[in-house]
């Protein structure tokens, strides 16, 4: 029985071009029914890996399974296995209607069955009435719901999305992933999304695998990576971390017994209001040397009297606080994170 | 604001000019061709239909054409399933193939006609293969520049890259997603490429005749010849010859245009 933990299984990937090893030694496995982000920055080479999986980038060392099956040797169109690329990739020379109809037309499915499977995707995607147009006739967003149509419409084992929102405006990009991970909720398919956005794949993912180099730096929930960062790379990539080293909490009097090793203070967790009860907390006093208003946060720069910059970020309400400001801002001091 | 005035007849003169130029030639072409005699007088003593029944009736003409129609489509043949997979491997998945094709495409331009058929008697002349293939071959590459620009413009713009692959993960085999997606999407620059291919064959005339010492006798060789013994028929000839390129140029004309227009669409 295939255990549903390993859905899909990537085992000891290695990938080189022209002598240049892009892919090492990765092994991850994927859970059936859920939406994994791939994480990383450009080059890092999350779109070389959803290659391999689909079956375009055949020159590789290593081992993939899907359902059970060995897939490390099928070609792109035995795998089940559907793909959208950045571009979309849809063909300008047919309609919307023969674009998601063109999988079943490879298949030769009966005509009654295409009809009834593309219409009832058209109604899900909500493009009923641009049926018969062009895709260059179609708004980004539009073309982008097409191209999902057309890979969902086969029924994927695995459906591979490559940086699918990265052409689009910032409203509609929300809009856009907030479907996809309606789509994935209620057909129930298996995803991987791959983006270099940390809040796009933090909202939409069930699992996040953060890659750098070619490497796999950490897999988990968005949380967890968020809030346990297990390599430097993750606590500078993901977030806008405090990272300091042990000696540096002595000096801000954050604690003296820490072991070596570097430490994250997520900027949320400092509190500019005074707990009603400070046990457990520290303060950390310091001038405002910069600040960013983000809309609903500020994000404040403090340069302490021991020559540290710790960044603090706060709501933003009534109180609020201008440049050269000496202020106090106040930590839990078991909220500080080891990483590792 | 003041609009400057255009002198709007200075371009128009340039281009009469040299519309007087080139079509001169080709109206003094075709009152030959229909004159009975014209030496030695400003205008034609007699006009007649003559020279073009002579000309249809020559047993020559006929097997002209056809052997003229048969290199041409040979080498648009060679051309569509030797060159169009290349241009489209250089173009979709490996752009520094490119780099080199746009070099080799320049070669037949830079070696002159007749270097190159010295250098091929020489090397081929010896080749227990029929000359006939090697001459279609030469040809279809000497036709190449023309094809391969057609084509890189009509790569142009679309992922195909990505809609080739795109097909082949909806379940289609490769060859499938080549006819199905890659083909109908540069249908219009693939036929004026193979159009002018087709017009270049069809009018070759130096390596032909000169690799084949003149026994393979085209359309071309055929109207060079009927110069010598019947000015009046290879002006018919001649005649014959720009209407046919005419149409494949209104035809070329036409595709662009339209090309153009869905471009903008």
């Amino acid at each position: 029985m295939v255990n549903t933990d390993n859905f899909l299984s990537v085992s000891h990937l290695n990938i080189s071009f022209n002598g240049n090893t892009v892919i090492k030694d990765l092994s991850f496995n994927i859970k059936k029914g859920t939406l994994t982000s791939f994480l990383g920055p450009s080059g890092s080479g999350k779109t070389t890996v959803l290659r391999a999986i689909a079956g375009l980038n055949q020159a590789f060392a290593g081992q993939i399974t899907l359902d059970g099956q060995d897939i490390t040797n099928l070609a792109p169109n035995q795998r089940n296995i559907g793909m959208i690329f950045q571009s979309y990739a849809l063909f300008p020379n047919l309609t919307v209607f023969d674009n998601i109809a063109y999988g079943l037309r490879v298949q030769k499915k009966p005509k009654t069955e295409i009809e009834k499977a593309v219409t009832d995707m058209l109604a899900i995607i909500g493009l009923t009435d641009r049926r018969d147009y062009y895709p260059a006739n179609l708004s980004g967003g539009q073309r982008q719901r097409v191209a999902i149509a057309r890979s969902m419409v086969l029924e994927p084992k695995l459906l591979l999305l490559d940086e699918p929102l990265s052409a689009l405006d910032a409203k509609t990009r929300v809009e856009l992933r907030n479907q996809i991970k309606r789509y994935q909720q209620e057909l129930g398919i298996t995803m991987i999304f791959v983006t270099h956005d940390q809040t796009e794949a933090m909202a939409i993912s069930d699992d996040v695998l953060i890659m750098s180099l070619g490497e796999l730096e950490q897999q988990g929930s968005a949380m967890e990576i968020y809030t346990n960062p297990k390599t430097m790379f993750v606590a500078d990539f993901i977030g806008n971390h405090n990272v300091l080293a042990a000696t540096d909490l002595a000096m801000l009097g954050l604690g003296t017994d820490q072991p070596d090793g570097q430490y994250i203070i997520r900027p949320e967790l400092l509190e500019h209001v005074m707990p009603a009860n400070l046990n457990g907390y520290a303060p950390i006093e310091g001038q405002v040397v910069e600040m960013a208003v983000l809309g609903n946060r500020i994000e404040y720069s403090l340069k302490t009297a021991t020559g540290h910059v710790v960044k603090a970020e706060c709501m933003n309400q009534n109180i609020n606080f201008t440049l050269n400001d000496e202020i106090k801002v106040y930590l839990k001091v078991a909220e500080i994170k080891k990483v590792g | 604001m003041k609009v400057q005035r255009v002198n709007k007849w200075r371009p128009q003169l340039v281009i009469t000019l040299i519309a007087i130029f080139l079509l001169a030639p080709i109206v003094a072409t075709f009152f030959y061709s229909i004159s009975t005699v014209w030496v030695k007088t400003i205008l034609p003593n007699g006009l007649t239909f003559k020279w073009y029944g002579v000309l249809t009736a020559d047993p020559n003409f006929i097997p002209s054409v056809i052997r003229s129609l048969l290199l041409a489509i040979a080498v648009v043949i060679v051309t569509m399933v030797a060159f169009l997979p290349v241009i489209f491997y250089a173009n979709v998945y490996n752009p520094k193939l490119k780099e080199k094709l746009r070099y080799l495409s320049i070669l037949p331009y830079s070696i002159p006609g007749i270097v190159l058929v010295t250098g091929l008697v020489q090397l081929y002349g010896n080749v227990a293969v029929p000359k006939i293939i090697i001459l279609i071959l030469t040809i279809s590459a000497i036709c190449l520049p023309a094809f391969y620009q057609s084509l890189n413009n009509a790569f142009m713009g679309d992922d195909f890259r990505g809609m080739f692959e795109q097909a082949q993960l909806l379940g289609d085999s490769k060859v499938g997603a080549f006819i199905r997606v890659v083909l109908p999407n540069i249908r219009a620059g693939l036929m004026v490429g193979l159009l002018l291919t087709f017009a270049a064959a069809f009018t070759e005339y130096v390596i032909t005749n000169i690799f084949l010492t003149g026994q393979y006798q085209t359309l071309k060789i055929y109207m060079y010849r009927l110069m010598n013994t019947n000015g009046n028929a290879a002006s018919v000839l001649t005649i014959i010859f720009f209407l046919f390129l005419g149409v494949i140029a209104l035809i070329l004309i036409k595709l662009v245009s339209n090309q153009k227009r869905a471009k903008k669409e």
